[in-house]
């Protein structure tokens, strides 16, 4: 790789005004002009970005760490806290990550997950009663995007619900770490941490029928397992089981918003309201970096990436590959191959929960299309307050009206 | 009916995640384990008609878990 081709880019580069689902016009430039760009990040450490479909599956499934405490792993800014010792196995690789991850795999098994649907049926038509009870415009984000996943994963977990204030702000702080500095985001990984062990020693006296109960289970019974992973892990099941999916929902409803064909085809036909999710998993793309470091030498066409070196792929890129998808920059219901989209990521590290955010997804956005079929936003699009520089791309709030 | 070769599967269980994306495109082939959610097969033996449920498992798996040969039975 030349020096010449190394630039110093924006990153993440700005969504297009008004279309905060767009792809953004670096991106389009930056591809136009290289396969596999090679930048600058803010940071000051370097990345290869994969923008290809194939790109993507390849290095993601490939000789590949997802170490961040790694001296090449492409932090995108500068001060930020490696979060390998804060979120247990998504920064693991090979052998240890899969250990730790089949401790909790099973609980979000496609088996496990349809035997909760009812329950999601459930607190989704509450949630949907309780804003249509309320005053017009509301915040469909607190109403119900953020709701539903908080519910659902404190369920799995067995955490208290009325407990949700001490770990939201703080996974907030967390998930958005480096807007608030590297101090603010280290004591917030503290005091989550430090909530999750007294949790852990309630159920311990008074184990329950819930997932917290069973890993303490495992971790008292196993000594191989490292005692410090217990609260790493429940602290990544709380992060990334509803930043995620909140973050999917709010900006699902404002695509459903903005292209009124989709809701209507899912109001003709609720059986497409599956390929409807993925559609909107595909378009929407929420996971906005992917970081890895190379572990071995791995040639994409013309670009060699040498081991050590940084890569970022780039979801929201692979699903609006043409070569894959026909079209791409349309949200179209009855795309054949929608659910071949990269929006969980893929390789060994692919979303833990990925079925159990389909299902929620599946039947939030049924319930958006068929109960509140004039839903409209309350303020001008470009008035809303996006987390652009969030690894998860979201909305700050979503005011609307029905 | 086309003819095509049957595709010939290979499971790499120790590299399974339990994602359960299988299960999901194959669900009459492939199922997973209660303890770990790691692949697991509901039968040893289907006929052509799953072929195409299980090439695309193999597509949607994210480990590499599951493969394909060029051709054989399977």
């Amino acid at each position: 790789m030349s020096a010449a081709t190394l630039t110093a880019e924006r990153f993440p580069p700005p969504r297009p005004a008004e279309r905060p689902l767009g792809i953004p016009e670096d991106y389009r430039r930056m591809f136009a002009g290289a396969r596999v760009p090679h930048v600058l990040l803010p940071s000051g450490r370097t990345a290869h970005l994969l923008g290809r479909y194939e790109d993507v599956r390849a290095v993601l499934t490939g000789p590949v760490s997802a170490d961040g405490a790694h001296p090449g792993f492409p932090m995108v800014r500068a001060g930020t806290a490696s979060t390998s010792n804060a979120l247990s196995f998504f920064r693991m690789d090979g052998a240890d990550h899969r250990r730790y991850r089949r401790l909790v795999a099973a609980d979000f098994s496609v088996a496990q997950v349809a035997r909760m649907r009812p329950r999601l049926e459930r607190i989704v038509d509450e949630l949907i009663d309780g804003m249509l009870a309320g005053d017009q415009p509301a915040d469909l984000a607190t109403m119900i995007a953020l709701p539903l996943p908080t519910q659902v994963i404190c369920h799995i977990l067995g955490v208290p619900y009325t407990d949700r204030a001490s770990f939201q702000q703080l996974s907030d702080t967390l998930t958005r770490g480096p807007e608030h500095g590297r101090e603010s985001f280290l004591a917030a990984v503290m005091r989550l941490q430090a909530y999750v062990e007294k949790l852990a020693v309630a159920k311990r006296d008074e184990p329950g029928d819930d997932l917290l109960s069973a890993l303490i289970e495992n971790f008292d019974h196993d000594d191989s397992l490292d005692r410090r992973q217990l609260a790493a892990m429940v602290l990544l099941l709380l992060v990334a089981g509803h930043e995620t999916t909140a973050s999917m929902i709010t900006l699902g409803a404002l695509a459903l918003i903005e292209h009124p064909h989709v809701a209507e085809a899912v109001r003709a036909d609720p059986g497409v309201t599956p390929n409807v999710a993925e559609e909107l998993l595909r378009y929407i793309s929420i996971a906005q970096w992917v970081p890895r470091v190379a572990t071995e030498e791995i040639v994409l066409g013309d670009t060699t990436i040498r081991a050590g070196e940084g890569l970022i792929a780039l979801p929201l890129m692979a699903n609006r590959d043409p070569d894959v998808f026909a079209n791409p920059d349309a949200l179209e219901p009855y795309r054949w191959n929608a659910d071949r989209h990269l929006g969980f990521g893929f390789g060994p590290h692919q979303c833990l929960g990925v079925q159990l955010a389909r299902m929620e997804l599946q039947v939030v956005f049924e319930a958006l299309a068929c109960r509140l079929p004039g839903l409209r936003l309350a303020v001008p699009v470009g008035e809303l307050a996006l987390r652009q520089q969030s690894a998860m791309f979201g909305v700050e709030s979503l005011p609307v009206t029905w | 009916m086309e003819k095509t070769d049957r595709p010939a599967l290979r499971i790499q269980d120790e590299l399974c995640v339990g994602a359960g994306e299988c299960v999901r495109a194959a669900p009459e082939i492939f199922d997973q384990h209660d303890e770990d959610g790691t692949v697991t097969l509901r039968r040893v033996t289907w006929d052509e008609t799953f072929d195409e449920d299980v090439r695309h498992a193999v597509f949607v798996c994210p480990s590499g878990a599951l493969t394909l040969g060029e051709t054989g039975s399977q």
